[in-house]
């Protein structure tokens, strides 16, 4: 899967290379301007099959959680669809970029900011499993898939990690409590990850 | 296609990682607050075609849920 993914992602990568372009700069679709809390691109990002959706937007107010967006240009919500005949959705992660279009880190967030369905980490962990490419895919899809499946072991730490915050919150209302926004979270170091999956 | 192939048929090297990586760094343009965006388009010749309602931050916008999918 990590091979697979690795091969996915570099494609996409040298893809986008090749028009001068990067994940972000192909979900604003070559805007000049874009605005802060918009999501991008419109109608939001709908891929694999329908069962994902993912936007990207900046934030304006970010002096609570300001560690969390330092040298951040916006980031990407990823969210999966929770069962195969309901328009419902439960946020996996978000994807934080720098302003030169790179992955900065990844980052789970409390059920308040997100809304949606809550799932437990086992259930999306699923999610990240069940991830197929296909050619429908664009370079923007396929670059967010194979970034979910070359960190698919880290992204389901992550996941328990957020559970056990939660666990360990033990109130009821910790879901809906605006002092708990940032959950989990871990840095990317994308050339080194994909060279030590290279070397493997 | 041919590319993919050619990158997949290959042992991926270091140096293919780095340069793919290298050849995504575009500086972003920056995000403007929206109530930024509105005076500058009421500076520039704002037509009033679009409704500056439509640009209007949510009032509710503290008891929302920030990164929701919903518009």
């Amino acid at each position: 899967m990590h091979s697979s993914a690795a091969n996915t992602l570099l494609s996409s990568l040298v893809g986008m290379g090749e028009i001068n372009s990067n994940p972000v700069l192909q979900v604003i679709d070559g805007l000049d301007s874009i605005s802060k809390e918009v999501k991008y691109p419109k109608g939001l990002l709908q891929f694999q099959g329908g069962d994902w959706q993912a936007f990207y937007h900046c934030h304006s107010n970010t002096n609570d959680i300001q560690h969390l967006f330092d040298n951040e240009h916006g980031h990407f919500h990823i969210f999966a669809k929770v069962a195969e005949d309901k328009d419902e959705w439960s946020h996996i992660v978000a994807l934080s970029m720098n302003n030169m279009g790179q992955p900065l880190r990844w980052f789970m967030v409390n059920h308040w900011v997100t809304a949606g369905v809550w799932l437990e980490a086992n259930l999306l962990s699923r999610k990240l499993d069940g991830i197929a490419y296909s050619k429908q895919d664009t370079l923007l899809t396929k670059w967010l898939l194979s970034m979910l499946g070359i960190y698919k072991n880290e992204l389901s730490g992550m996941l328990n990690k957020r559970d056990q915050a939660i666990e360990s919150a033990d109130q009821a209302s910790f879901h809906q409590n605006k002092q708990h926004y940032l959950l989990a979270e871990q840095s990317i170091y994308l050339e080194q990850k994909l060279q030590s999956i290279a070397k493997n | 296609m041919k590319r993919n192939k050619v990158i997949m048929g290959a042992a991926i090297s270091l140096a293919t990682i780095t340069a793919a990586i290298d050849h995504t760094r575009h500086r972003l343009p920056e995000a403007q607050e929206l109530s930024e965006q509105i005076n500058f388009d009421l500076d520039t010749g704002f037509d009033g075609s679009a409704s500056p309602c439509s640009l209007d931050i949510d009032p509710d916008i503290d008891n929302r849920s920030p990164c929701s999918l919903g518009d």
